[in-house]
């Protein structure tokens, strides 16, 4: 059974008097440990597809299921659950907590999730502060980390509680290509480490070269659905 | 607790308008305290003019003499045996006793009158037990066997009245005959009772007895004084009991300070319930702007909130975190408060303010003329904190919810 299966998905926005179709049927299944990037043009649909795949939204019809769990069955409490225990966001404005230092920020997400004692949490966010090489740099507040270490502070914040899918959105938006390249090396070493499924929504050719499979949407419907060897692996 | 880290680390980043508004809590409680403490000491100023110069902790009368104590009637007075009388001076909170005869009177000097209360004491048991005594501000106590009086320093001054002059009290008898009683002011006294320095006139109850034809250890009432006066009215309800099962049971009661100055107590009651609401009014204000800091706070933290929504945090958890802060400032502004409004206390209680100057003798009330000492009451303080904490915590959730409730889809990809 794939980790994330999309069945005739569609997506209607009621603005005022006008219905703005997102989406428009969207078949689409994808396995556990899969790294997988989301393009197209703007208005293509590409957000509204990543916020129901992270259960921030309900599709107008059609089912998604995330580990098998339909999440149009689902109230916002449950969404909530859902998220808390099995999805990692990363965006591309970091949106850290400003008032807490990295490691903070990353055992915040533990807490929320309430899986492992004080003593775990501490081990693991460390372990998971040096994967991500910001070793030394615990204590620092998000207002003292360049953008590249904001946003490995971001996936390790997705990742400590060990989810079974990463969503990103244009996590290298706000980047120079360098560090561009240093995240998305990490976050591939962590698919290929944890197993952890990551979906990219991006517009950034770097990213593409990424990823295993690439999603081109048009209008609302998938137009594209290719798999790749990554380019830089 | 990372919540609470979260919620203290925000206060402190806008510094100003958290302290601001902690200010505006913080005076409100100020005013509360102090008002609070003035008005216990108003309060506990009267009792205590009640209770050592007026009608002590406990009055023992009849019940008919009770429902007419105000027009001094001479008929339904106590006469307790001495067997009763030692019983009830002998229970452990009893520390003494003092018959008084009460009656109307006119007082004149030959040229002018004036209607005032005679009290007829016993003179060594209400020296022993009240302060009439201790308020001697000229001349001396009475002696015994003389026919002298000491009246108060208005009343003197009324009659133009000195130590050694000569004045007459006129009265009508228990047969409603008129009788005279002639009367050298031994002393003047100066109590903290207007009531008593206005209207009241001490001489021997032998004297009074004489001339109103009342019998040898008759009296209008006795007055008992205890070791607290707190313990008055449990210890009325155990002597009326014992008066009821006694030989002399005719319809004897004991009355606690309380049910004397029932006025009295209505009106603290009702300062309680005007100052709370004051106090209620007050902190609607800060109320507005506590809920006003916690909107530009949610304001500014609208994609914060959406990632909290996203990483699983429910509505409610986030909506507890966002009212954590203005619990926070409930709580700053609370112990500010009650630091500012201890040492208002604390002046208070020490120096006394004087609320009266110049309205002596304008209220028909027994409140204390003289300077006003605070009284402490730890439960005040902490009540007002609490009290403060939770309607800040309140007006923080309306906006904490509007904001949790926001849809983390439209947050995080504006």
């Amino acid at each position: 059974m794939p980790l994330l299966n999309l069945k005739q998905v569609t997506k209607i926005y009621q603005q005022g008097e006008i219905k703005v179709e997102a989406l428009r049927g969207i078949d689409l299944g994808i396995e556990k440990g899969e790294f997988t990037t989301v393009f197209g043009p703007s208005g293509s649909g590409k957000t509204t597809m990543l916020n129901l795949i992270g259960a921030l939204d309900k599709p107008t019809g059609g089912t998604v299921r995330i580990n098998g769990d339909s999440i149009g069955q689902l109230n916002k409490n449950q969404l909530a659950l859902l998220r808390r225990n099995h999805i990692g966001f990363i965006f591309q404005s970091y949106n850290l907590i400003p008032v807490l230092s990295a490691f903070e920020n990353i055992s915040f997400a533990l807490r929320i999730a309430r899986k492992n004692s004080k003593n775990e949490e501490k081990e693991k966010v460390f372990n998971l502060l040096k994967a991500v090489g910001l070793e030394g740099l615990e204590n620092r507040k998000p207002a003292e980390l360049s953008g590249g270490q904001k946003q490995r502070v971001a996936i390790a914040r997705a990742l400590i509680k060990e989810p079974k899918l990463v969503l990103a959105d244009e996590p290298t938006a706000n980047l120079d290509s360098d560090t561009s390249h240093e995240i998305m090396k990490i976050m591939l070493k962590m698919n290929k480490e944890l197993n952890t499924t990551f979906i990219f929504s991006t517009h950034d050719p770097l990213v593409m070269d990424y990823a295993t499979r690439l999603l081109e949407l048009r209008d609302g419907r998938i137009s594209k659905d290719k798999i790749k060897e990554p380019a830089n692996n | 607790m990372l919540i609470i880290k979260i919620a203290l680390r925000n206060l402190s980043r806008h510094k100003k308008r958290t302290i601001f508004t902690a200010i505006v809590i913080a005076v409100a409680i100020c005013f509360y305290v102090f008002a609070d403490a003035l008005i216990l000491g108003m309060m506990d100023s009267s009792y205590e003019n009640i209770t050592e110069y007026e009608f002590g902790h406990i009055q023992l009368m009849s019940g008919e003499y009770w429902e007419d104590k105000d027009d001094l009637p001479l008929q339904n007075l106590i006469s307790l045996e001495e067997e009763t009388l030692a019983r009830i001076a002998g229970r452990p909170e009893v520390t003494g006793y003092a018959p008084r005869l009460d009656f109307s009177a006119e007082m004149t000097d030959g040229r002018d009158s004036i209607p005032l209360i005679g009290r007829g004491i016993d003179l060594e048991q209400e020296a022993s037990n009240f302060r009439i005594r201790d308020s001697i501000i000229e001349g001396s106590y009475i002696e015994e066997g003389e026919p002298e009086a000491v009246i108060g320093q208005s009343l003197a001054e009324d009659m133009e009245l000195e130590v050694g002059d000569f004045f007459m009290l006129i009265v009508r008898t228990r047969g409603e005959s008129f009788n005279v009683i002639d009367l050298t002011v031994a002393g003047i006294i100066n109590t903290p009772n207007p009531y008593i320095n206005d209207n009241v006139v001490f001489l021997p109850i032998d004297l009074a007895r004489d001339a109103l034809l009342v019998e040898d250890n008759q009296a209008s009432h006795i007055s008992l004084k205890l070791t607290d006066r707190e313990l008055a009215a449990d210890s009325s309800t155990e002597i009326s009991e014992l008066l009821t099962a006694g030989p002399a049971s005719e319809n004897y009661r004991a009355y606690s300070w309380e049910e004397g100055a029932e006025d009295l107590i209505v009106m603290q009651e009702y300062s309680d319930m005007v100052l709370i609401l004051v106090l209620g009014v007050i902190l609607l204000l800060a109320m507005a702007g506590i809920a006003n800091t916690v909107i530009l706070s949610v304001i500014e933290r609208f994609k914060e909130i959406g990632m909290m929504k996203a990483m699983g945090m429910k509505i409610k958890e986030v909506t507890f975190l966002i009212g954590l802060e203005a619990a926070g400032i409930g709580i700053l502004g609370g112990l500010l408060g009650v630091t500012l409004g201890a040492g208002a206390v604390y002046l208070l209680s020490t120096y006394g303010i004087n609320i009266y100057a110049g309205m002596e003798g304008e209220l028909d009330l027994p409140i204390s003329m003289a300077v006003i000492y605070g009284s402490w009451k730890p439960g005040t303080f902490i009540f007002v904190f609490f009290y403060s904490v939770i309607i800040s915590f309140i007006s923080g959730l309306i906006p904490a919810y509007w904001g949790a409730k926001k849809n983390p889809v439209d947050i995080l990809h504006e």
